[in-house]
């Protein structure tokens, strides 16, 4: 008799000090992501923030893109309004197209593309958009490990206990964006 | 920018990593310097690697990879700079870590490349543009931080064809020999000692000749006066002459762990 509840009191012990183990290791890889997700969102602020600039310079030189600046426009208010994640990763792709049309319209306009000020807001925009590729990376490398363990045998009991998210979503790029915008020199 | 792939780098072998083989000597050796004066003065790690290409990856991802494998910068600071070539690429990129972002934004990163490097390199001079963009990278650092880093990387387009300088190191060599030759021609220990001790007091501020021929004549009239003891003298002498004249220490013991985020800028030529 005593065996017994010794025995099962070492078991629940064992249980408890694993799964307190467990749930820390999920916090952290949760805080990793959600801090790695606070750097994708700075860098996509970035570039919202450079893109007035951007289209002030265009406009002086490309007066018949109207159309082009209105979309630039509706994409640049729907970044603002994105809320969740998922809306915020939606809009950011859309600009991202905008942007990727805005360069290639500026091909055909040479005296555009040879102005100082364009020339480094041009590089700003490049720099940019690498940060966001580059913190988008990260971003996901943390997703794709809290979802491993998030998913795996004894942890998914964890997460299901405490409440954790079963998932974490990806940046992804839809493939038309992916090219675009492709700052090159 | 392809985001996954497991492509091996290189380890570190110091601030430059010539792995394309293309950059010189001395002017290798001028950027090693550089590099070591900017890290002691400022804490600023600048790496400068050449590859012959960087494929699978494209550039600015293999700046920002290497980067990160390498954690040029210091922790915490994040305070690292990669100049980074691919020479049958023909890409150049320069990649800031977070701390710098400030100092060197992407707009002046382009335009360090545009001014100091593209043009070189079109004409063939790899060592020439690296040299000059990193020196333009260091000069930008030093100026940020309100530090000098000294007379000979003042002015941004000084050249590895710096009349001034040669001369000088012509003489701080000829100082050497002559040292060596008198401590030679003595060949006794007190002259060698006198002469390093005054070699060594006069190198930091005069040209190095001129201590090693005051300290060796000042050991040789000395060693009239107190019995010499015979052998091994040169060492010393050309010692006092020689080394303490170089540039300061500092050399290279590891990047520091700095990270990067994807900041500075890109060129092809």
């Amino acid at each position: 008799m005593n065996k017994w509840l010794i025995g099962i009191l070492v078991v629940i012990v064992f249980l408890g000090a694993w799964s307190v183990g467990v749930y820390n290791g999920l916090v952290g890889k949760d805080q990793e992501v959600k801090q790695s997700w606070a750097q994708v969102e700075n860098q996509l602020q970035r570039r919202y923030d450079l893109i007035p600039n951007l289209v002030e310079t265009v406009k002086g030189y490309a007066t018949h893109e109207k159309e082009l600046f209105e979309n630039v426009a509706a994409a640049r208010s729907a970044w603002a309004g994105a809320k969740s994640s998922s809306e915020r990763i939606n809009a950011a792709n859309q600009v991202e197209g905008v942007l990727g049309r805005l360069l290639a319209v500026v091909e055909s306009y040479p005296q555009l593309k040879a102005s100082e000020n364009f020339r480094a807001l041009q590089d700003e925009l490049a720099g940019t958009e690498n940060r966001i590729a580059v913190a988008r990376m990260r971003y996901n490398d943390m997703v794709q490990g809290y979802n491993v363990s998030a998913k795996s045998i004894p942890t998914v009991f964890v997460v299901r206990l405490f409440g954790f998210d079963p998932e974490k979503i990806f940046f992804a790029v839809p493939d038309a964006a992916k090219e675009a915008p492709k700052v090159k020199f | 920018m392809p985001t996954t792939g497991e492509v091996s780098f290189p380890a570190a072998k110091g601030f430059v990593n010539d792995f394309a083989g293309v950059i010189e000597p001395d002017a290798a050796k001028k950027l090693d310097n550089l590099c070591a004066i900017l890290d002691q003065k400022t804490g600023v790690e600048l790496a400068i690697v050449t590859v012959k290409t960087v494929a699978p990856l494209d550039s600015k991802t293999y700046a920002v990879k290497l980067f990160e494998k390498w954690g040029i910068g210091k922790k915490g600071k994040d305070n690292g700079l990669l100049l980074l070539v691919g020479v049958d690429d023909r890409r150049v990129e320069i990649e800031v870590g977070y701390g710098l972002e400030g100092t060197v934004n992407d707009a002046l990163a382009g335009q360090i490349l545009d001014v100091y490097v593209v043009p070189r390199f079109k004409a063939g001079d790899y060592s020439g543009g690296i040299y000059n963009g990193a020196a333009a990278l260091a000069q930008r650092v030093a100026e940020a931080k309100n530090i000098e880093l000294g007379e000979e990387y003042q002015g941004k387009n000084m050249g590895l064809e710096d009349d001034e300088e040669s001369w000088e190191e012509v003489w701080w060599i000829l100082g050497i020999i002559g040292l060596m030759f008198v401590a030679l021609a003595f060949s006794s220990v007190i002259p060698g000692l006198w002469g390093l001790a005054f070699g060594a007091f006069f190198g930091f501020s005069l040209a190095g000749i001129i201590g090693g021929v005051v300290g060796a004549i000042i050991g040789f009239v000395l060693s009239f006066f107190i019995k010499s003891i015979p052998g091994g003298g040169s060492g010393g002498g050309s010692f006092g002459g020689g080394s303490f004249g170089g540039f300061g220490g500092g050399g290279f013991g590891g990047f520091g762990g700095g990270r990067s985020g994807g900041g500075g800028a890109g060129r092809s030529w």
